[in-house]
This record gives structure tokens, sequence and C-alpha cells, in this order.
């Protein structure tokens, strides 16, 4: 066994230029601007449709989770187990170019990081859900039963909407993992912000690209990593 | 009695971490251990980048790098005096890479282009490529010009994506081009049907082809008389050692070994 440093510092080596020409070039972003433009908005669609379409999976996924019935929480919890359990990227890769095997062929690639992404969030939303559910004082449910009304009743009338506004901080801080989830979405070839760069990167030999993509990321994470954390605040004070 | 049983706890922990630390150097020096060169010629080690997808140049058998690419580099290391330790990467971060320094050298069936010379240096060429047009033979494809609307797939960084490009703006293709990270996931994509052809290097499309069972072929030689070189960082001091390497395997008829190994046939050229 020899011991090698796992980080090497040659100072000779600091290039302002190198950094200026390759990291800094930004006319190579202006002069493609619709492209990285129109691959931004991918992104953010992509993030959207799926936050929400997985946000009514993940509900239900959430309430079947919790229910008394083996039946039906257990197939939730495998589901959950599965997509939490294992990277997005494999799920993607195995969506897209697995599933022709059994004679599923997704055409649209758009269509195929969807439903991935939406997959994965619904898994995370589902826990986000369930969280939020029993945070409900059981008093509730009691109370709920004994004024009549059944369990779906109270569930969907008193406890869920309760603990919806208490989830808002957490989806929200979901929403900002998935914005920049759906960078992994781009292995399969779709033009999200992420390939658009990087197809960008290699035809002008630029590494701006990539910094500017970063920065079309931060300007849409930031201020939801910031609303988030308000919102958290203002419910942490009044439940306080 | 307590802060005795805490700091003995801190103390393993800091063992631990140092254990693992030691651990973990010692085993991923020269990126990630088994990769190193196997047959190299001893001397100081050097970081070489590879895509180590693109069989019959570089792939990975039993844990480690082989192919036409990795021979050449093994016996251009036993001449010059270095070993290769081989850095596993996507093909569009080698330049980058290149230029900034991070590897000295990189072997990956990359072409030399005027465009791709003003970061990085190369060496003499070593190997006469082409392009081609890779489909499944019942698609009705059987050149550039009959691609249409198609969805052409490409590598991304590649002269098989620059070619794309080009018939793009000319018109020849009305589709569109989608950039894979790797050519095994283009190929996956083709075989499944998902895109309609590809553009890619020829040995290695022809390599696809005869391990598809029939299902995609070469439709097409795309005729470009590119040549691949070793590429290295700007003045690389290496440079001059490679080429001297270089030229004494093509000479002794090492260089038509390798060849042969890998291409199934003579070369019909040997590139100077």
């Amino acid at each position: 066994m020899q011991f090698e440093s796992p980080i090497e510092f040659d100072p000779s080596l600091f290039n302002p230029q190198n950094i200026r020409d390759n990291y800094l070039d930004f006319g190579v972003i202006f002069q493609n601007f619709d492209s990285i433009l129109q691959a931004f908005l991918v992104t953010v669609l992509l993030a959207l449709f799926a936050e929400v379409l997985g946000i009514i999976l993940g509900l239900v996924l959430a309430l079947l989770k919790i229910s008394r019935s083996k039946i039906l929480s257990s197939p939730a919890q495998v589901y959950i187990d599965v997509f939490r359990g294992t990277p997005l990227l494999i799920q993607i890769i195995f969506i897209y170019f697995a599933t022709p095997n059994i004679g599923i062929r997704i055409e649209s690639l758009f269509f195929a990081g969807l439903v991935a992404l939406t997959l994965n969030s619904a898994a995370y939303v589902a826990e986000i859900f369930r969280a939020g559910i029993q945070s409900i004082d059981k008093g509730q449910m009691e109370a709920g039963r004994a004024s009549g009304l059944t369990y779906a009743q109270t569930m969907r009338h008193i406890i869920v909407p309760q603990a919806f506004r208490r989830t808002i901080p957490p989806l929200t801080n979901e929403f900002v993992m998935l914005i920049k989830d759906t960078s992994i979405v781009s292995v399969i070839g779709l033009e999200e912000l992420l390939r658009s760069a990087r197809v960008l990167q290699s035809a002008t030999a630029s590494q701006t690209p990539l910094l500017a993509a970063a920065l079309f990321y931060l300007a849409i994470c930031l201020p939801l990593i910031y609303l988030a954390n308000g919102l958290e605040r203002r419910l942490n004070r009044r439940t306080a | 009695m307590k802060s005795t049983k805490n700091s003995f706890r801190v103390a393993l922990i800091i063992a631990v971490l140092a254990f693992t630390v030691a651990f973990a150097t010692s085993c991923g020096s020269g990126g990630g251990g088994g990769q190193g060169g196997g047959e190299g010629g001893g001397g100081e080690d050097i970081s070489v980048a590879s895509d180590i997808a693109y069989p019959p140049f570089e792939f990975e058998k039993d844990g480690e790098p082989t192919g036409f690419d990795i021979d050449l580099m093994n016996e251009v290391g036993k001449r010059a005096g270095f070993t290769p330790e081989y850095q596993n990467v996507t093909f569009d971060g080698i330049i980058g890479g290149l230029a900034n320094n991070q590897y000295d050298a990189a072997i990956s069936s990359m072409t030399i282009t005027p465009e791709r010379a003003q970061r990085i240096d190369f060496s003499d060429p070593y190997f006469n490529a082409d392009q081609s047009l890779l489909a499944p033979g019942d698609a009705g494809i059987g050149s550039v010009d009959e691609l249409g609307d198609a969805t052409v797939g490409v590598q991304l960084g590649t002269t098989g994506e620059i070619k794309a490009n080009e018939l793009k703006d000319e018109g020849t293709i009305g589709g569109e081009i989608r950039t894979f990270d790797t050519i095994e996931d283009a190929f996956s994509a083709l075989e499944n049907g998902q895109i309609d052809a590809i553009i890619n290097d020829l040995a290695v499309s022809q390599y696809e082809a005869e391990n598809s069972g029939g299902n995609v072929e070469i439709v097409e030689v795309i005729p470009t008389e590119e040549q691949y070189g070793i590429a290295l960082p700007k003045d690389s001091d290496l440079r001059q050692d490679i080429n001297d390497a270089l030229a004494e395997i093509k000479e002794d008829g090492t260089y038509e070994e390798i060849y042969k190994k890998w291409i199934g046939r003579a070369p019909e050229e040997i590139p100077q």
C-alpha cells in the first residue's frame, strides 16, 4: 500500500486567463439565448407538471399507507420504499431504455422524464403528507367521528385540509429538489436546461454554458428556498 | 467518569475516520484501483482519461480497461517510460479536463480537429477513421440523403455530432438530432426504435452492428478522412516522447498487430 495524496496543489497552474476565457465568456450565452431559454422552459414545465401530478399521487399513497388495512397499506409501503430507496438515475434509465422490452415504448422524451419524476416525487410527497396527517391531534378524528362523520368524511373535511397547510413548507422544499432533479433526466437525451448547456458547451468548447445553467437553476430555486423558510417561520409562530 | 467515556468515544471515532481515509486513499490512488495500466512500462504514473464505453477501442472486460487504444497506450507507455492510469470519464469532459490539467493525457478515439487543437495538443495520428450511418436494416434508410425527418442519435461532443450538425445545417437532416452521454445509450435507443439512425465512428458502429444479431447495420460509410490522436494538455512535456514511441510502434509491426487484433484485418494504410 502506497500513500498518494488525493489532492495536489500547484500554484503555477493558476490561470486567470483560462478562467475568464472558458468560464466567463457570456457572449456564447447571449448568442444562443433562445435555445437556452427554451430549455429552461422545458425544465420549469417538467418540474411543475411533475410536482402537481406527484402531489395527487402522493396524497393517494399517503392515505393508503396510514390505512389500517394491510391490503391497502402494504402496496403503498412497497412503492414508497422502492422509489425512495433507489437512485432517480436508475429509475429514469429503466423507464426509458428498459420498458421497450415489455412492449411499452415511450416516444416522447418529455413524457418519459415526466413519468420518472412524477413517480419519484410521489414517494417523497407521500411521506410528507403522512407526517402531516399524523401530526394532527388524534382528538380531531375522535371528535369528527363522535359528531357523526365517517372516517373518510373526517379525513376529507377536517384532517387533510389542516395537514395540507402544515405540509406546504416541506412540499416547497421538495419542489426545489424536483427542479434540480430534472437535470438527471437529461441522460435520455431530453433537451432540458442541463443538456442544452452541455450541447452548447460541446459546440463552443466553452465551459460558460454550464455556469449559466447553474445561475438559471439558482434564479428559480433561491426564491423558493426563502419562501419555504418564511412559511415555516410563520407556521411555527402560529402554532407555538 | 462520563468525560473519560466521552473522550474514549471521540478517540474511537477519530481512529475509525483516519482508518477510512487511509484505506480510501490507498485504494483510490490512480483512479479506481484496479484500473491501472496492467502492462505498462514502469516509470512514473500518468493519468490518462478515456471514455471506456467505446468498443473495440476502449471498453471494460473483467473490470479492466481493454481495447485498441488501451493496448496502444500501454505500448507507448512501455517505450516512453510511464505507466498509464486510466480514468473512466464521459467523452465531452475530456477536452475541458485536459485544458485544466486535470489529466496528463487522453486516449479515447479522439479525432484531431483544428477546433480541438486550439485548446489541447495532439500526438501524431494513430488511426484513420471515417463516420458512418447506423440504422435498422428494415427501416428503409439507405444513406444520409434518405433521412428526411428521422431522429438521428449522436454521442455528445463527438465528430459524429459535428457531422450531424453539418448535415442539418445543409438541410440533409430535417429531423431532431438527439445527443447521448455515451454511445451505448444511443445504441440502446436505436435498438428500442426510439431513434431512427446513429451517426458515429465507423469502426465502433461496425462493432455494434456485428454484435447486434442483425438488428442494425452500417447503411452508409461517410468518408471524413479524420484521424485519431492521443490528446494532451497544451505544451505537454510528454508529446515528444509519445510521438517517438508511436513512430517506433508503427515501424516495427506492433501497430499492425494491435490493429489486426481489434479491427480484424490489416490496416490499409498506417497513419503518419
